[in-house]
């Protein structure tokens, strides 16, 4: 008895023995001071402003005042063409010259920043357009079509007029030859109704943490077709649906930044450890720097959200 | 013609020879003991031999007119002696039950000359007891995965896993069998429990690695686990409340064999629905199992064996009308096995088995239901075969048939997104020769050859392993290729959700070499000491893509997982028994290695797993004391490995409108740094009884402790980074019990 008793005395003393953790050991050898570009072209709108940052240091709050990088040479090319872009009015925020075209499709468009002896370069090539030929509000039992939708023009139109939750909104474009799709959804009255009934939310603290905007994952649709989750929805009033065919920049930037959905909190996060592996360096496609040169074409749908009527 | 000659050369049998055979098992309930020592000893060198897995042992050639002494040999029994002298020709059959010696258990150890005997040599391989994991902590229920977590080699992932990481393998790499029923998610409770009801399990034995011809489809390591046959010698009843389940064992004898009944039960659910009104929601949750078995013995040569397995694991929670969440998965398994000994040296088992592994998540979030379902059918057709060819040759041989029926379904937004469903077979066919050359030396020479249909892939893997002892020294090594078909996918956080893909002409399958050496030293019955290396070298690893689109049209394995991955594992184990007396136990240390290489994850360079440990110790230890009984463990393990941050930067949503800006952070090295080292301590007292001609045992159970809160895994966001700990300490109580 008396060697468990010793051998048992001596776990406990081990066990006693509690490591304190060092916060700055949660990071890994500094990476601050890389350029970081953010610029994405859509179709048939004008060029895009260009933001230029740097990373900072993993241990301090993140402060895009003092992370905006204000000296830098910024360029965009396309064709024989090229744009040199000036400093805009807030830190790292550069503004396209004038006189620059519309972004036009099926088009390769070069992004080149340099600062303090940094380069960073990337390219896109634009996609082709992409029209929405059909939206239609669906039986969500049967999925028989109830009743076509005007385009986004007429919103605002009987048509266009959806009660929360009754029926299933579904949209038809012809796919493209692109990397995937990505949709979001904007709420254009911020003074609307919350819509949502549910015992999960049930107070105004909870209510006020739901977005009048989001976005979707990296889809591929590769049928052209997209049935909108009611789960996005939280607020009534006229509403936006946009989508995006994306190039593969923009879609290899969504699909492994999990940031860009958020959890129920409104706080993006990652794991970083046992629990998942997806905290993992994104796929940024630019050369000596991170960030994204991408591009896209758009089209949108239209639509009012009614509350429900009391049961 | 050639090979004949060379056959005869192998195997110098003399038909004038006699042959003794039979089948060992405990006096008490009849129940087979596999790998009992069987020794001859006469004027000649011993022969010795081991009983099978099924307890029966066969020696040929002994030469006839020579008195020999037989000594029937297994731990924690009284051994059989009995004078034998045979003449020629003869083929003795010899079933012998030998007695539980209690006494050795308490007290007194029997210093045995062990040089002789024979026993499985097999490196990395361990013969586990049930009764010994009965009496360690655990915590709620005993589980038999997370007691392994205690030998040297193997690892737990996180407090809440049953999951076995095995030489610096994932839980995919080791095949689990139950009966020899393939369980494809043994787990429970989202992993923390095992599926393995205790009271039903007769025995398991683990093969860490190097794993003999006989077994295959995984690329490190293979447990398997008997349940009992049932007691043949009269009716028994044991069970046990826990604060988690209750459990019953109802076994008894039949006319000419024995039948099994146990089940197991949570019964939580009626506690969370005593709590859950109108103003708290609270999930529904229990889960089951169940294992049957019926032995019949229709001669003394011919036994039948119809098993089963089904268990089940069931949540929900019905948020409102709009939202609710729904999980089931579970696994079926049955067995229809005939045992048939052709001869006195020909022993074959031939089995007719099915296994289904099921789950099904059904969500409803605010009106928009996603529906994810996967499957995984086999029916399996098998044979083996020992022939006892020589007093130096046992030569096993077998085949398998397999075909598997594997379905999956993902449905969002009732847009169906993913459906599929394979159906590839497999066929596998091995020898192996257990050679005996010399009473010291021990060989044993395999083959395995396997076809999988998905993909059209054929492999031939050689296995080997030797033992030499001298004295209470044994030596040993072992080596083979190993080849995986199926690859699991997981998360352990959530179990429940595990599914498995087999690999098609996309992707090569994995494929491992492994080598493993090692010396064991028993100076007597009580201690035990083994020092173990090994190496294992793996190719065409895969890992689930994080990065694919939501709902992306798979066609091939390679749309998915991300291919091509190499890696090895590499340590050395040291492994202390105390095997009897009052105080018992073991001291487990692992210096572990492994790693991971993939071109397209970590920017192509290799990475650590996050199983990686460099240091493992264990501590296990027992101490009786009249009916009272304490128990104590102590982990330490290195931190596992996690991913650091090394910058914060920022961009704008891309589809947000006004593009909002994210605060984001950007990860070093995949697995680049480390989390505290783990450390627990868990304590137990254990007291028997007698009350109302019952036999019962009332514990308490501390898991944890000192309460230290070790790390699991690290939030980052656009704050400070959050440790998230593991569990806090954790009492329990129960009582079990036997009439």
């Amino acid at each position: 008895m008396k060697y468990f008793v010793l051998m048992v005395g001596c776990l406990i003393a081990l066990v006693g023995c509690e490591a304190e953790r060092d916060p700055s050991s949660l990071f890994g050898p500094d990476a601050s001071g890389v350029l970081v570009v953010d610029a994405l072209l859509i179709v048939d709108q004008p060029l895009p402003r260009v933001l230029v940052s740097e990373t900072v240091n993993a241990n301090v709050r993140y402060s895009e005042r003092w992370a905006g990088v204000g000296d830098a040479e910024v360029v965009i090319t396309q064709g024989g063409q090229t744009f040199l872009y000036s400093l805009g009015s807030s830190s790292g925020s550069y503004m396209p010259p004038p006189n620059a075209p519309l972004v036009v499709p099926n088009t390769t468009y070069h992004l080149r920043v340099q600062s303090r002896g940094r380069e960073a370069t990337a390219q896109t090539i634009t996609p082709g357009r992409l029209d929405i030929r059909e939206a239609t509000l669906l039986d969500d039992e049967t999925l028989e079509v109830i009743r076509s939708l005007k385009r986004y023009e007429d919103g605002n139109v009987e048509e266009n007029r959806v009660v929360y939750q009754d029926g299933l909104l579904e949209m038809r474009f012809d796919p493209l030859p692109v990397s995937g799709y990505h949709i979001a959804i904007e709420n254009l009255d911020p003074e609307s109704d919350f819509v949502i009934y549910s015992d999960l939310i049930d107070d105004e603290d909870e209510q006020a943490e739901f977005e009048r905007y989001g976005s979707s994952p990296a889809f591929e649709a590769a049928d052209g077709i997209v049935r909108f989750p009611w789960f996005a929805v939280a607020y009534a009033g006229p509403h936006v649906i946009r989508i995006y065919a994306v190039d593969k920049n923009w879609f290899d930037l969504i699909r492994s930044v999990p940031e860009f959905f958020q959890d129920d909190d409104g706080n993006a996060f990652q794991l970083g450890g046992l629990a998942g592996d997806n905290f993992e360096r994104p796929l940024f496609n630019v050369d000596g720097g991170i960030g994204i040169f991408g591009s896209a074409s758009a089209d949108s749908v239209g639509f009012v959200v009614l509350p429900r009527p009391p049961q | 013609m050639k090979y004949l000659l060379l056959l005869s050369m192998l195997l110098p049998l003399s038909v004038r020879a006699a042959t003794l055979s039979g089948f060992i098992a405990d006096q008490s309930n009849g129940e087979s003991l596999p790998y009992a020592n069987v020794m001859l000893k006469g004027s000649d060198r011993p022969i010795v031999a081991l009983s099978n897995v099924d307890g029966y042992y066969a020696i040929q050639g002994v030469p006839e007119d020579i008195p020999y002494v037989l000594t029937i040999s297994y731990i924690g029994y009284i051994s059989f002696q009995d004078t034998l002298t045979f003449r020629a020709g003869d083929t003795r059959r010899l079933d012998v039950q030998l007695k539980p010696d209690l006494i050795v258990v308490e007290e007194i150890v029997v210093e045995g000359k062990r040089e002789d005997e024979e026993q499985l040599i097999q490196p990395g391989f361990v013969e586990v007891e049930t009764a010994k994991i009965r009496e360690l902590p655990s915590i709620g229920e005993t589980d038999i995965l997370r007691s392994l977590h205690l030998l040297p080699g193997i690892q737990a992932a996180s407090d809440i896993s049953s999951g076995l990481y095995i030489r610096g393998g994932g839980p995919d790499q080791t095949l689990i069998l139950l009966d020899q029923m393939p369980l494809y998610n043994p787990s429970h409770a989202f992993g923390f429990f095992s599926t393995f009801n205790p009271d039903a399990i007769r025995d398991m034995s683990l093969h860490k690695g190097a794993y003999p011809a006989k077994y295959g489809g995984r690329l490190g390591s293979v447990l398997d686990v008997h349940n009992k046959d049932g007691n043949r010698k009269g009716f028994d009843a044991s069970g046990g409340v826990s604060l988690i389940a209750a459990r019953l064992t109802l076994e008894g004898p039949t006319s000419k064999g024995s039948w099994m009944v146990s089940g197991r039960r949570t019964y939580i659910d009626p506690l969370l629905s005593f709590i859950r009104n109108e103003d708290t929601d609270v999930p529904a949750y229990y889960f089951y199992d169940l294992n049957a078995k019926l032995n019949q013995d229709f001669s003394d040569n011919d036994k039948v064996q119809i098993s089963g397995y089904f268990g089940r694991d069931d949540l929900s929670f019905d948020v409102d009308e709009d939202s609710f969440f729904g999980i089931r998965w579970g696994n079926t398994a049955f067995l229809g096995k005939w045992t048939h000994v052709f001869s006195p040296a020909l022993f074959g088992n031939f089995v007719v088995a099915g296994s289904d592994y099921a789950s099904k998540i059904e969500l409803n979030i605010l009106d928009t239901p996603i529906l994810l379902s996967n499957s995984i059918t086999d029916f399996t057709i098998k044979g083996d075969v020992d022939w006892f060819a020589a007093r130096d040759h046992a030569i096993s041989g077998g085949f398998l048939a397999t075909r598997y029926d594997f379905e999956f379904y993902q449905e969002f937004n009732r847009s169906s997104q993913f459906d599929l469903s394979l159906k590839p077979s497999l066929l596998s066919a091995y020898v192996q020769d257990h050679w005996q050359p010399g009473s010291a030396t021990d060989i044993r020479l395999g083959l395995r050859s396997s076809y999988f249909s998905a993909g059209d892939r054929f492999h031939v893997e050689p296995r080997l392993s030797m033992s030499y002892r001298r004295g209470n020294w044994r030596w040993k090594a072992a080596g083979g290729s190993f080849h995986q078909y199926l690859q699991l996918v997981t998360t352990e956080l959530f179990s429940g959700g595990d599914y498995w893909v087999p690999l098609d002409e996309s992707v090569d399958p994995g494929r491992s070499w492994q080598s493993v050496a090692g010396v064991e030293w028993e100076p007597s019955e009580r201690y035990q000491a083994t020092v173990e290396a090994y190496y294992t070298d793996m190719a065409n690893l895969i890992v689930l893509d994080n990065r694919i689109a939501a709902d992306i049209d798979a066609k091939t394995v390679e749309d998915t997982f991300v291919s091509g991955g190499t890696g090895y594992a590499t340590g050395v184990e040291v492994f202390l028994q105390r095997r009897t007396g009052r105080l018992t136990g073991w001291i487990g240390y692992t210096l572990g290695w492994t790693r991971r290489k993939f071109a397209e994850l970590n920017q192509g360079k290799t990475f650590p797993p996050k199983y990686d440990r460099r240091h493992d110790v264990s501590f296990v230890s027992n101490y009786r004391l009249g009916r009272w009984s304490f128990g104590a463990n102590y982990v330490y393990g290195t931190g596992q490995a996690f991913t650091p941050a090394s910058a914060r930067y920022s961009l704008r949503s891309p589809a947000v409108p006004h593009r909002q800006t994210e605060s984001l952070v950007l990860p070093s090295d995949r697995n680049s740094a480390r989390l505290l080292p783990y450390q627990r301590l868990d304590l137990n007292v254990k007291m028997r009884f007698r009350a109302f001609g019952v036999d019962g045992e009332f514990y308490v159970q501390v898991f944890n402790v000192f309460n230290r809160r070790n790390e699991w895994f690290v939030i980052f966001d656009e704050s400070d980074p959050d440790v998230v700990k593991m569990l806090p300490i954790v009492p329990t109580l129960g009582i079990n019990f036997d009439f």
